[in-house]
């Protein structure tokens, strides 16, 4: 008897699958399969894919993931059982009860803390500039995630650089984020499946930047049948494509956007051109069961000219191969070939010459995940990128031109990483996720190495007290097989949760991540035109530590949810810049660099409401960010003498407020309010004049602030009723920006005015109100 | 490549909306200014040096002339060494009439004695560039009142140069060779200013040492008008003039932990030629 119970006991099977929107077949990442009597359950993987091991019997499922509806089913388990689940999207249910919505809800149990989900179509609703939706704006609503503001590239989170974030699309390393200098990010919305931002408590599947990632999956395309979707914007249009190749099979997607080519004339009175555009691309083929293959490509390009004496352009490339391969129904992997480039030219007709620089890598990747049971799982992998850096090619742009040909020295590296990662749920109320990553950084060998007497290339005159670059006392040659400087780095990762009661948990994580790259910019936020540069012999990999803590609870059976967390990081070798460092074209970066440090700490709280018709959440930031870069020795100041100052992107108190009102099928309503306090900034402590200029002087870094940021957005959203009975479904989206028309300030500066000879000081302004109106269609 | 950054950011105000607002500033006690390029004319054999020194001010209020208790020039291979002397009581402007020769060799030493605290400076002489050509170009960058110069010079052989333009109406520019070394070069500088046919221009360039372009890059940057939302990190603009009243030698022989204590502007003397265009 006691055997046999035994044995029934140990009897147990695996049930897998994927889980797919119904109509288009394309897969979804993250949703829920809950096993209510069990009370376990798992979650689907980038790829739509699931796997759970329980004991043999009957069971009921719940599968259910934000904008769809639930499925409530019974499965017999009895053998190890493929089933794969079809989701339809509860919008589309026009007529049928309202139920209630099971959107994004905070998943209690797991251990991961720190992440921040949205939904393509909340992003699409959130009321932007122009009307043109945008998944970096929309971030900037969610706690700790700041920006510099209107018109500046990238994003700070947690007190972090905008070059600490890895921004991945399907997987793919993106450079810069940007279209327009920061007006617009580089991601298509109707491409897009689904984003994710981890900003601390990151899996050790991820490494190479220290502050956050920004995981983005672009969609598969729709297998069933042809689609097409786009919108008529202010700023741009789009048009996306979808469709099979061979039904049920293999699908395509292709996605173009464009903004229109004389954008900024009436600013302008002479001939100027302005304008982006991308394509994303993916094509997907279903072998068998246990096979997937997917291409995805993306290419975009911003284009700038004046007059044709000007002309500029910029952009990203990316393509990828991914091949999944099921082991078996507890064992899936993927196999990523992946390239990426940055790319960066000039055109200057006056000085006669052209310009280009950027980035190159080579990405190879392999990752497993391992469902051991419904307790355990094991995910782990190799990784390796090769990187060329191109700092900068300059060449006459005409035959008579003065300029000569050269080519800064090209930089190589490559970076390596092994990671294993546990997910463990330890008691029915302990949940811990584990897992360590070794990461080796090789900076490979170049044409031109400069020596430096004492090693030291930034020296420093304790008598002007004016920090110089040194003059190389030697210049080596390295072949590019040879590794002229290495680092190796453990970054453990460890969350923890713990269940209180049904509806609240407490979680904790540290996380340690290596960072070998940097984007040389010395501005309050990145500038296309910057240039990234490889750890090396002067320069060293920026290391973070971060410790968070965090209470969570679901009100109401999650309707209301509450996430708050504090978080400390600090942060080693992070480069600062010497007074008047010139970044462009520099052939020895080492020799305007030092190694600083950083520190950041702060509380967020986000409340959300998730049911009803209305929806939105409030986030709260206090924080605050710091740098210093010490004096090397006794004879020297350091930067800023020596003292912390704030890093521009330090934001004291940070509030939005997102709102979303479903009047009726017709109208559906949004807003935002943001308050920020105003970014650090500097005022003259003095003038002087110097050979007729007037110079405005300054003291120590970053003491003054910019005036507060603030705010509030709305839009309408009109989709047309007879749309229920039309094969073109179109809507509406009316919008305004800015709504009180506050001039909030990007920059003050201070200057003498040329004609009155008065000083002045000059606040600049990007946005004022901005009205816009927006039609989106599909068919 | 300054140039670059300027224009990406004259882009970028195209978006922009400026205007001017009242802020409340900090403001420091009162430092030494010393205004002490001396540009020379190779070709004269004698001209009048002319230092110029004056007190910072808040930066809404005026900067004014001072007075030194003493300031001399020493050539430290020679030993010679020239005492400069006010011109006009009050005026804060200190100059001799010395030979040429002077300046052209050996290190350079300006010494300044100033309520109770010694300045010193040291240079070099540092030569120029011939301007080969002026030409009036028709072209514009940002707007259609621009007049075009073409400004074509000759390099310096074998060398590594730095120089500086001063366009008049407190425009300059700096460049240095690291892409035309040795060759002919051609650029073209934009004016703004309004001006009329038959009006002269005088264009000058200057050699200057690597320091003095790192400088005068900073000075061009901090008070352009030339802005945008990309905010720039704010720094002091400390030249080569160094308070050296605490410096003996024996107990304090830098000013690491005197770090406030120093005083504004620059010390150099460098070669300047010059040459006219008349307005088209």
């Amino acid at each position: 008897m006691l055997c046999t119970a035994l044995m029934s006991a140990q009897e147990k099977f695996t049930l897998s699958g994927t889980v797919s929107e119904a109509s288009s077949n394309e897969t979804l990442i993250g949703v829920n399969i809950i096993f209510p009597e069990l009370k376990t359950g798992t979650t689907t993987n980038e790829y739509g894919f699931y796997s759970i091991t329980l004991p043999e019997g009957n069971y009921e499922v719940i599968i259910s993931y934000l904008g769809y509806k639930s499925i409530k089913e019974t499965v017999e388990l009895s053998i190890n059982t493929s089933k794969d689940f079809k989701l339809t999207e509860s919008s589309e249910e026009l007529d049928e009860i309202v139920i209630t919505e099971d959107v994004e809800r905070i998943n209690i149990r797991k251990p991961q803390m720190s992440v921040n989900a949205l939904s393509i179509s909340t992003v699409k609703q959130i009321p932007v500039v122009l009307g043109e939706a945008d998944v970096i704006k929309s971030l900037l609503l969610l706690p700790g995630v700041s920006s510099a503001g209107e018109g500046a590239s990238g994003f700070n989170v947690r007190g972090g650089a905008a070059d600490q974030n890895l921004i991945l699309l399907d997987e793919a390393t993106i450079f810069n984020s940007s279209h327009l200098f920061g007006l617009f990010s580089v991601f298509n919305p109707d491409a897009i499946k689904d984003v994710k931002l981890f900003k601390g408590s990151i899996p050790s599947r991820y490494g190479g930047r220290v502050s956050s990632v920004l995981e983005i999956f672009q969609k598969e395309g729709n297998n069933k049948e042809f689609k097409a979707n786009g919108g008529i914007g202010f700023v741009a249009s789009r048009l996306l494509l979808e469709g099979p190749i061979k039904k049920e099979k293999s699908s395509f997607l292709i996605g173009g956007r464009a903004s229109y080519a004389h954008l900024f004339l009436p600013l302008f009175d002479i001939e100027n051109r302005a304008y982006f555009y991308d394509l994303n691309t993916k094509l997907n083929f279903k072998i068998n069961k246990k096979n997937n293959l997917f291409f995805s490509g993306y290419f975009g390009r911003d284009v700038f000219s004046i007059n044709d004496n000007f002309i500029n352009t910029y952009g990203n490339s990316v393509l990828n191969l991914r091949w999944n391969h099921l082991f078996s129904d507890k064992l899936f992997s993927n196999l990523s070939l992946i390239y990426s480039d940055y790319f960066y030219g000039l055109e200057l007709d006056f000085v006669g010459f052209l310009w280009n620089s950027g980035i190159q890598n080579m990405n190879i990747k392999y990752d497993l995940k391992q469902y051991v049971s419904d307790k355990l799982q094991i995910n782990y992998g190799l990784n390796n990128t090769y990187y060329i850096f191109n700092p900068g090619k300059i060449q006459p742009s005409s035959a008579d031109s003065g300029i000569i040909e050269e080519q800064l020295v090209k930089k190589y590296a490559n970076e390596a990483a092994a990671y294993i990662d546990v997910q463990h749920n330890v008691t029915d109320k302990l949940s811990l996720e584990y897992g360590l990553r070794l990461s080796h950084f090789t900076r490979l060998g170049q044409e031109e190495l400069f020596v430096y007497e004492n090693n030291q290339p930034v020296i420093f005159d304790p008598l002007t007290l004016i920090y110089q670059s040194a003059e190389p006392i030697e210049t080596i040659a390295r072949s590019r097989n040879k590794s002229i400087t290495n680092y190796t780095n453990l970054e453990p990762r460890l969350a923890a949760s713990y269940i209180i009661n049904n509806n609240s948990s407490v979680k904790a994580s540290f996380t340690r991540l290596a960072q070998y790259l940097h984007l040389l910019s010395n501005t309050s936020s990145p500038t296309p035109l910057d240039v990234w540069t490889p750890s090396g012999p002067f320069v060293k990999p920026q290391l973070l530590n971060q410790y968070a803590l965090g209470y969570f609870r679901n009100i109401k059976e999650g309707d209301y949810s509450l996430e708050t967390e504090v978080f400390y990081k600090d942060l080693d070798n992070r480069i600062d810049y010497i007074d008047g460092a010139n970044l462009i074209a520099n052939e020895a970066i080492e020799r305007v660099i030092l190694n600083g440090e950083g520190r950041a700490y702060g509380l967020e709280i986000l409340f959300k409401k998730n049911a009803g018709d209305f929806t939105g959440w409030l986030a709260y930031t206090l924080s605050k960010s710091e740098q210093r870069t010490p004096a090397r020795n006794a004879n020297e100041t350091g930067i800023n003498n020596g003292q912390w100052y704030n890093t521009p992107y330090d934001k004291t108190h940070d509030i939005s407020l997102y709102g979303n009102y479903k009047l009726n099928e017709k109208w559906s309503f949004n807003t935002n309010f943001i308050f920020q306090t105003g970014q650090p900034t500097n005022y003259p402590i003095g003038q002087f004049e110097f050979q007729g200029l007037t110079i405005p002087y300054y003291g120590l870094r970053n003491v003054e602030r910019l005036p507060n940021y603030h705010r509030i957005d709305i839009a309408a959203t009109l989709t047309p009723r007879k749309n229920a009975d039309r094969k073109l479904k179109g809507e509406w989206v009316f919008s305004i920006y800015n709504l009180y028309n506050r001039r909030n300030a990007a920059s003050i500066n201070f200057r003498r005015n040329q004609d009155t000879g008065v000083n002045e000081a000059i606040r600049t302004s990007i946005f004022g109100i901005v009205p816009a109106v927006s039609y989106n269609f599909k068919f | 490549m300054k140039k670059t950054a300027l224009i990406i950011t004259l882009i970028l105000s195209v978006f922009n909306c400026e205007d001017v607002i009242e802020v409340d500033i900090p403001a420091e006690a009162p430092r030494l200014v010393v205004d002490a390029l001396i540009r020379v004319d190779i070709d004269d054999p004698n001209f009048v040096a002319r230092v110029k020194v004056s007190e910072t001010n808040s930066f809404f209020g005026q900067t004014t002339p001072t007075g030194l208790n003493q300031i001399t020039l020493i050539n430290q291979e020679t030993n010679e060494f020239q005492v400069l002397l006010e011109e006009e009581e009050g005026s804060g402007i200190y100059s001799k009439m010395t030979g040429t020769d002077f300046f052209t060799s050996g290190e350079i030493l300006l010494q300044i004695n100033y309520q109770d605290e010694i300045y010193l400076a040291f240079t070099e002489f540092v030569p120029s560039a011939e301007i080969n050509s002026l030409t009036q170009g028709d072209g514009t960058l940002f707007n259609d009142d621009e007049i075009e110069i073409v400004v074509n010079f000759t390099d310096n052989q074998d060398r590594t140069d730095f120089y500086l333009f001063d366009f008049g109406f407190n425009n300059y520019i700096t460049t240095e060779d690291t892409f035309y070394q040795n060759q002919d070069f051609e650029f073209s500088f934009f004016y703004d200013e309004g001006m009329q046919e038959g009006e002269d221009v005088e264009i000058k360039i200057m050699g200057v040492d690597e320091d003095l372009y790192n400088y005068m890059n900073l000075l061009i940057e901090q008070s352009g008008d030339n802005f945008g939302p990309f905010q720039t990190p704010a720094v002091t603009v400390r030249g080569n003039i160094i308070n050296a009243t605490d410096i003996d030698n024996i107990e304090n022989s830098n000013n690491v932990n005197l770090n406030d204590n120093f005083a504004l502007g620059y010390f150099a003397v460098v070669e300047e030629r010059k040459q006219t265009i008349t307005i088209q």
